[in-house]
């Protein structure tokens, strides 16, 4: 029983990577920003099952959760930021 | 006669401070736990006092290794949305092979976390098995890798310096397959170091295990025997039973990681569709 429920977050993982195949190949007539939307919330989800369940992340001490979560979202969030604010530079490039 | 911190108390079994107390204990399991270790053997209070040394130490390792692969991917993202032209990934790249080592990466995830269930619960022999299918597994993806490169480069003549987007693939997934072959090595190292459980089974779960009471990770241990009194038929104390299930779970985090990290790296540089520029 154990070993089952160890398996079922890899299981979760596999769906949503599965789904993110699934949209590249016959998600053709999707626009693109909904498609990088679906591709990076599947990811973020397949993460988060793997980060809160298999890593068993939630039952870490407070401290612990910050040590490993601060440099994941301050990483991700700088990604976001720097993508933003380059395609405000070109878009106000070209207007 | 052990005295029980916390627990005892001079007042009698029916006073108020007696009935806040066992309410307390019993809606915060790990808190139990903490109060019913044994005084001398009890973890240091603060914020890290239900983790094991090993645990604190690779989830700091874990974190610094983040900002190593944000780098590679912050440069990665900022060179595609400024370049005049980048590669569709679908024309590009072997999508399919990369999707089956992704799900063999997945599928290695769902094998270790079973080693460490099977460790927990003293199952030596099927955890070393699972470890090993998992080695396998890390094997399977770095050996899919290496064919992916050769066909990359000498088939499609798309080599480490042809262009950005070819550099930085070669550099994310080269750094990336270079941490599944150091979790292959641990992997076989914690494999082979494994120490049978002791009488009662072993139940360390990187902290002090009270008997009969709930784990410093919140897991009930059924009232089992405490595995740091026992000692096997091998003459293995069962605090080396332990200190192997502390190895497990470690490696167990870092391989995790491995496959977090895989997912991340599959989203951007295989899945993402190209930029088109007006």
């Amino acid at each position: 029983m154990g070993s089952a429920r160890a398996l079922v977050p890899s299981g979760c993982a596999m769906a949503c990577v599965a789904a993110q195949l699934a949209m590249c190949q016959w998600g053709g007539g999707v626009s693109r920003p909904m498609m990088i939307t679906a591709l990076a919330g599947l990811a973020i989800a397949a993460v988060g099952v793997i980060l809160l369940w298999s890593m068993s992340l939630r039952r870490e001490s407070i401290a612990a959760r910050l040590v490993i979560a601060v440099p994941i979202v301050l990483s991700v969030a700088l990604v976001v930021a720097l993508m933003l604010d380059s395609d405000f530079r070109r878009l106000g490039a070209r207007g | 006669m052990i005295a029980f911190g916390s627990i005892v108390s001079s007042q009698g079994p029916g006073s108020p401070n007696n009935k806040r107390q066992t309410l307390t204990a019993a809606r915060a399991p790990a808190r139990s736990a903490r109060l019913l270790v044994p005084a001398p053997h009890r973890p240091p209070v603060g914020r890290f006092a239900t983790a094991s040394a090993g645990k604190i130490g690779m989830w700091v390792f874990l974190a610094t290794d983040t900002m190593g692969f944000g780098g590679l991917l912050l440069a990665y993202a900022m060179l595609r949305v400024r370049a005049t032209s980048w590669p569709d990934p679908a024309t590009r790249f072997d999508r399919p092979l990369a999707a089956v080592l992704t799900f063999v990466l997945l599928f290695s995830g769902a094998t270790i976390s079973a080693a460490v269930v099977a460790a927990r619960t003293g199952k030596t022999g099927a955890a070393r098995v699972l470890l090993a299918l998992t080695a396998l597994a890390g094997l399977a993806f770095v050996a899919g890798q290496a064919v992916e490169f050769q066909a990359l480069a000498q088939a499609r003549h798309v080599g480490l310096t042809a262009d950005h987007a070819a550099a930085l693939f070669y550099v994310i997934t080269g750094y990336h397959g270079l941490h599944v072959m150091v979790g292959v090595v641990v992997l076989v190292a914690v494999a082979i170091g494994m120490k049978p459980s002791a009488p009662g089974g072993a139940l360390s779960l990187g902290g002090v295990v009270p008997a009969g009471g709930v784990s410093a990770d919140g897991l009930a241990t059924s009232g089992a025997v405490l595995p740091t009194d026992g000692v096997s038929a091998e003459g293995v104390t069962g605090r080396d039973a332990a200190r192997s299930v502390g190895f497990v779970e470690v490696a167990s985090l870092y391989w995790q990681f491995v496959d977090l990290v895989w997912i991340v790296i599959f989203t951007t540089l295989y899945l993402l569709p190209p930029v088109l520029h007006g």
